[in-house]
């Protein structure tokens, strides 16, 4: 069992506290995203889960017991980091077998081992190059075989993926995922990359400014973000949201140029509010029964979808139309909601259920 | 785009001042150096004749020179692996993230900013016989009695001038050492420590390797200096007692300036110069890691 749980982890640098009491648990042989924008506090937890860095409060756990006091390499954890960290000096072969050399491993495991991991990564042309003489592609697997040639409890990822260029991503991401499947291994990955999160992980935890926001499965998130900060980041393109009030009743939304657009679902009535809605769930309509009439500012063909930004009586709006659509930028058109898929938001950003009809 | 062919006297304007200042000032002693070994020259002389490789024979027929070869090869080699050690040792304390580490640095660093004749003055006094800090030292401690005559004594004054060579150098092989040290990617010893290696394994499999070539680079670079080396021997022990400090740059010094013959000293310069171009050539063959 390698269950991974972290409790009330608070770290210090200095005075500045960057985490803030993160509770984690992140079950056995489960793959686990930690995403958030940058310098929120992703790595440092990694690094204090891995044992490379100093926690200032809480415990870490894996399989159940504290490993708070273990150095790294009694934590049964391989990690992958963004830069690679390869040995520089030392070939494909001996990057793979050092851990199983420093752990006394024999020789002839040792090599079964290395040439294993090196054939299912594809690397066993490369055993005998350094690392300047690989590409970015080729580094990035030997940085994978180093973590999995000696089949750890739990695997960290660093953002692994950063340094490499958009088709490749996509490319070790499945792969990634297909080695996790094989590996029976619990994972926790970080990444700022929404897509890889949403793609990749059985589970998502939204960290920002050092706080857990939200945790739950790719598409929980999606549907139902907790907060603003959640529901602008997770989803590309990035959710509307528009500020703007409740009337009395809460069945309709209004924003300060007078605009109101009735919702379909009943809210507490508040007085400060933010309405989400996703472009998926916007459709071009030039009929009378449009919701909102805009004008068309910019057109983006991105070959399968259309993205059409409409300049509203609410704000600027971004509508995600199908792939040859006819719009053209200037066209006054008419836009209209899916009121199933309204997001609300109150004052202080936390999402707002709706009550009755 | 502009190349030495298509542009032959734009290259010969650009690159003439250099080359002279590198001709004259570096070339030409070489040069001239080099044939004065085979003449008689001597400022005690009215007239410089030419004596084929008689200086050459007569040094190497002389069992002083021999001597002051060993001399040579023992006490700079000796300083060279003992400075090298030691600023790499200085070098990785100061880099394992101990306390005011600038404060360190830059007080071992003084030490490579005072001159040469300042340390073998100071090493006159530590190693003095009677109120020397060393004799001291030994004396308090119960290790000798009476005085050691570090000076006097042919077995120790080769060490004493080790240790001047050896201490004199650290800071320059730390220097180089530290900033190799914080070139290595902080992620590349994490990622050891994750793979299992303790702090020896790690010194001895991702650090010393990684150092190795410009350690080698930096040790040298010390000989060489070690090896041009003048003030300290003549300062400290004059080469005594009985020849056993004479090294080869002092011996080509006295046999220009107390002999005044020019020509012996220049055939010395000249075995001097052979014997660096060899060392660095071996050494470049064999010691230092190709790069791939
Ligand atoms: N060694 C350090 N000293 C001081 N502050 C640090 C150090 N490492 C990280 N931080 C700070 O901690 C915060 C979180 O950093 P990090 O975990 O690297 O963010 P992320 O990986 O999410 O981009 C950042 O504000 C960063 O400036
Ligand atoms: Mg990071």
């Amino acid at each position: 069992m390698a269950n991974v749980q972290t409790r009330n982890i608070k770290k210090k640098y200095g005075s500045v506290e960057v985490l803030h009491g993160i509770d984690l648990e992140i079950e056995d042989k489960e793959f686990v995203a930690l995403v958030g924008p940058s310098g929120c506090g992703k790595s440092t937890l990694l690094r204090i889960i891995a044992g490379l860095e100093e926690h200032s409060g809480g415990d870490v756990l894996i399989g159940g017991e504290t490993v708070s006091d273990l150095t790294p390499k009694d934590r049964d954890i391989a990690m992958v980091f963004q830069s690679y960290a390869l040995y520089p000096h030392k070939n494909v072969y001996e990057n793979l077998a050092f851990t199983l050399r420093m752990r006394n491993t024999p020789k002839g495991e040792i090599d079964t081992k290395v040439r294993a991991a090196a054939e299912a990564l594809n690397l066993t042309d490369y055993l005998d190059r350094a690392p300047a003489q690989l590409s970015g592609g080729q580094r990035q697997r030997v940085a994978m075989g180093r973590a999995l040639v000696r089949k750890p409890k739990v695997f960290l990822f660093d953002e692994p993926l950063s340094n490499l260029d958009a088709k490749l991503r996509v490319e070790m991401r499945t792969e990634i995922r297909r080695l996790h499947q094989d590996l029976n291994a619990t994972s926790i990955y970080v990444t700022h990359d929404q897509v890889e999160a949403m793609t990749m992980a059985d589970r998502i935890v939204v960290l920002h400014d050092g706080d857990i926001i939200q945790v739950g499965k790719p598409m929980e998130l999606y549907d139902a973000p907790a907060t603003t900060f959640v529901a602008s980041f997770i989803g590309s393109p990035q959710m509307n949201l528009f500020e703007g009030n409740l009337d009395a009743a809460g069945g309709h939304f209004h924003v300060s140029t007078g605009s109101s657009i009735r919702l379909g679902k009943q809210y507490r009535s508040e007085a400060s509010v933010t309405l989400g809605i996703r472009p998926d769930d916007l459709e071009l309509d030039a009929s009378d029964a449009a919701d909102i009439q805009g004008k068309i500012r910019v057109v983006e063909h991105t070959g399968g979808e259309t993205l059409v930004f409409v300049d509203t009586p609410f704000g600027p709006l971004c509508v995600r139309a199908p792939a040859r659509s006819q719009a053209r930028v200037g066209d006054i058109t008419g836009v209209k909601i899916d009121r199933e898929r309204l997001h609300m938001f109150d004052a202080s950003g936390l999402r707002m259920s709706a009550g009755g009809a | 785009m502009f190349s030495i062919r298509r542009h032959p006297v734009f290259f010969v304007v650009l690159f003439a001042p250099a080359l002279l200042l590198v001709g004259g000032l570096m070339l030409f002693p070489i040069v001239n150096g080099i044939r004065l070994s085979f003449t008689n020259a001597s400022p005690l002389r009215a007239e410089t004749r030419f004596v084929g490789v008689e200086n050459f024979i007569y040094l190497f027929e002389d069992p002083r020179f021999w001597e002051v070869l060993g001399n040579t090869v023992y006490i700079c080699g000796l300083s060279t692996i003992f400075c090298t050690i030691l600023g790499l040792v200085v070098a990785l304390l100061l880099d394992s993230g101990i306390r005011f580490v600038g404060f360190f640095r830059a007080a071992v660093f003084q030490v490579w900013v005072v001159p040469w004749i300042v340390i073998a003055i100071l090493w006159g006094w530590l190693f003095n016989d009677e109120w020397g800090i060393v004799n001291q030292f030994l004396r308090s401690t119960g290790i000798i009695e009476g005085q050691m005559a570090w000076m006097f004594e042919p077995k120790l004054a080769p060490w004493v001038v080790i240790f001047a060579y050896s201490w004199r150098a650290v800071p320059f092989v730390m220097v180089i050492a530290l900033a190799a040290l914080q070139g290595i990617p902080k992620e590349v010893n994490e990622a050891a420590e994750i793979d299992g290696a303790g702090y020896l394994n790690r010194l001895r499999h991702i650090t010393l390797p990684l150092l190795q070539n410009i350690l080698l680079v930096a040790a040298l670079l010390e000989a060489v200096r070690f090896l041009q080396e003048v003030t300290i021997p003549l300062v400290l022990t004059q080469g005594g007692p009985i020849g056993a400090t004479n090294v080869l740059s002092l011996f080509t010094y006295k046999a220009a300036f107390t002999e005044w013959d020019f020509g012996l000293a220049s055939a010395a310069g000249t075995v001097w110069l052979l014997f660096v171009i060899v060392f660095a050539g071996v050494y470049n063959r064999f010691l230092l890691r190709k790069s791939a």
